[in-house]
């Protein structure tokens, strides 16, 4: 009895700390690490999405504070990307052409926002250009590295 | 002729009502990545979703109790605590990330960050209500979401391959992506079957006072409305298939879903994708609210009632008042909508055999509710719901780990 009455409280605490570790840690280990792959694959999702901004707000499918938004929040995106990845990590055929790739995408990304802003429908066609062929780069990129 | 009506306008607001920024997001995500594959984790959603507004329904027009009072009379307040606090903390989630989900639509529309919109998107939905009556909260919003009905039109005018659609409908196991795969088909039935919704809906069918005569009308609203309110989130999914699947499009912020039928209907589609998220949205935020209001008020054996003046409940009005103005301030703080969304929908999966096991019990207690209580059927699909419930408790936190990074 004595023994259960220290065990007891001893017990509630762990119990407590396991549904606090249930529930935090998830949200700790979903803002650390990501894999090279990943990083690639999500600086292809913004090439594309550049490119798509830039063909929509070039028709005027879509408002210019929304697009202009977007690419800056892309550009930051692709700035943490870029911070991120290691090129240790990488593979010696592809180890200079991601930082390159990602890089040239971050440029793009602010061009295009600045045709947005100025309004340059024809700055804003070569960018979707620009966009489209580094979003195939960094395809091709990511099969090298995942092997397929 | 009423029945009919009242029949109609039940359906009507099911499916004006059933979009919101989880389960269009969630949808959003799956069909970018996975084309047509994860369809079935929304018709398993809606399946559950039906059965339990059903029975939540039935329960409030045989008994004249929401699902709150009769856990906390048949269970006792000791088990209810658990189902309180978890509902109102999953809950409280989900209202941020409505007020969110407002939030983004006019920063989207105006350019003015979604941080500043949060309080004001707050205040217009306690002031409509403080003002309001429960039937202009729910059916008021639920005409207006109507304009969801968008994404069915844009999913018909992409002319899908509907073999592949019908293929999507079975589960299969991803060629790629495993955890991610599985964390978004979790995500997905964490937005289909919120336990707000069949809280308020029972909530709703006693301020209603909904009759044994009702329970037809429960039933074609349960199975009626709910299905086509799937067939919605289906259309997102297939919109996003269609549309950012093959341009390598995947969604790391919530506005890259504003994309998402500008290259179907130009610049209308534009238009209307914020009209509904925001409304949709806002619709939500809402009900939750009330939802929260009202569990705490039953669970605490409070006067509660949208209906009457909020002089008349002033513990519940309080309830609604401080609790969506603080969910106001979270989204206020900044925190990005989108890994609150799917943190939250993860969650509310993670939480739902805290409510669902008990349905069984409830609805299966000849002393509450009589020969109305559960046939076989609806004893083996909510046996299996229940059964996918524990399965999605336990793999949530892994899953959070392993896929939603």
């Amino acid at each position: 009895m004595p023994n259960g009455g220290e065990r007891g409280p001893q017990t509630e605490r762990r119990r407590w700390i396991a549904w606090i570790a249930w529930i935090a840690l998830p949200l700790l280990i979903a803002c650390a690490g990501n894999d090279p792959a990943t990083q690639i694959e999500r600086a292809g999702s913004w090439a594309a999405t550049t490119r798509e901004l830039a063909i929509e707000r070039r028709v005027g499918a879509i408002g210019r504070a929304y697009t202009a938004d977007l690419l800056d929040a892309g550009g930051r995106e692709v700035q943490m990307i870029q911070q991120s990845l290691k090129p240790s990590e990488l593979p010696e055929s592809i180890r200079s052409r991601v930082p390159i790739a990602v890089g040239r995408l971050d440029s793009v990304i602010a061009n295009t926002g600045s045709a947005v802003r100025r309004g340059d429908v024809v700055a804003l066609g070569m960018a979707a250009a620009d966009a489209n062929a580094l979003s195939d780069t960094l395809r091709v990129l990511r099969a090298a590295l995942v092997g397929k | 002729m009423k029945r009919i009506l009242d029949l109609t306008l039940g359906i009507v607001t099911s499916i004006g009502g059933f979009l919101e920024a989880g389960s269009i997001i969630t949808a959003v995500q799956a069909g970018a990545v996975f084309g047509y594959k994860l369809l079935w984790t929304i018709a398993l959603g809606t399946l559950g979703l039906m059965l339990l507004v059903e029975q939540s329904g039935r329960l409030a027009a045989v008994t004249g109790r929401t699902v709150g009072d009769a856990l906390r009379e048949r269970f006792g307040i000791n088990f209810f605590i658990l189902p309180l606090a978890t509902g109102l903390l999953v809950s409280f989630l989900v209202l941020a990330s409505e007020i969110g989900g407002v939030a983004l639509a006019l920063q989207m529309a105006t350019g003015i960050s979604f941080q500043w919109w949060a309080m004001p998107v707050a205040f217009a939905g306690w002031f409509l209500l403080w003002k309001g009556t429960f039937g202009i909260v729910e059916k008021g919003s639920s005409f207006l979401g109507l304009v969801t009905i968008v994404f069915v039109v844009a999913a018909l005018k992409l002319h899908p391959d509907w073999g592949r659609v019908g293929s999507g409908l079975l589960p299969t196991v991803p060629d790629h992506d495993g955890p991610r795969y599985w964390y978004i088909a979790v995500s997905i039935i964490g937005a289909s079957i919120s336990p707000y919704l069949y809280m308020f809906y029972s909530s709703g069918a006693v301020e209603d006072g909904w009759g044994t005569d009702d329970l037809n009308t429960n039933k074609a609203t349960a199975v009626l409305g709910m299905s086509f309110g799937g067939v919605l989130s289906a259309a997102v999914l297939i919109i996003a298939a269609l549309v950012f699947l093959p341009r390598g499009i995947q969604v790391d912020r919530y506005e890259q879903a504003g994309l998402l039928l500008p290259p179907v209907l130009g610049h209308s589609g534009f238009v209307l994708f914020l009209a509904s998220l925001g409304i949709a949205c806002f619709g939500a935020t809402t009900e939750i609210t009330l939802a929260m209001a009202y569990l705490l008020a039953q669970g605490l054996g409070w006067d509660w009632s949208e209906n009457a003046k909020p002089k008349q409940n002033a513990r519940f009005s309080l309830t609604y008042t401080v609790t969506i103005l603080l969910a106001g301030v979270v989204m206020a703080a900044g925190i990005d909508p989108l890994k609150l969304t799917n943190f939250s929908m993860m969650l509310t999966a993670a939480s739902l055999p805290v409510t669902v096991i008990p349905m069984f019990v409830l609805m299966n207690d000849e002393a509450l509710v009589g020969e109305h209580r559960n046939r076989w059927f609806s004893n083996a699909a909510l046996g299996a719901l229940s059964i996918v419930t524990i399965v999605v408790l336990f793999s949530a936190v892994p899953l959070q780990i392993l896929g939603g990074s």
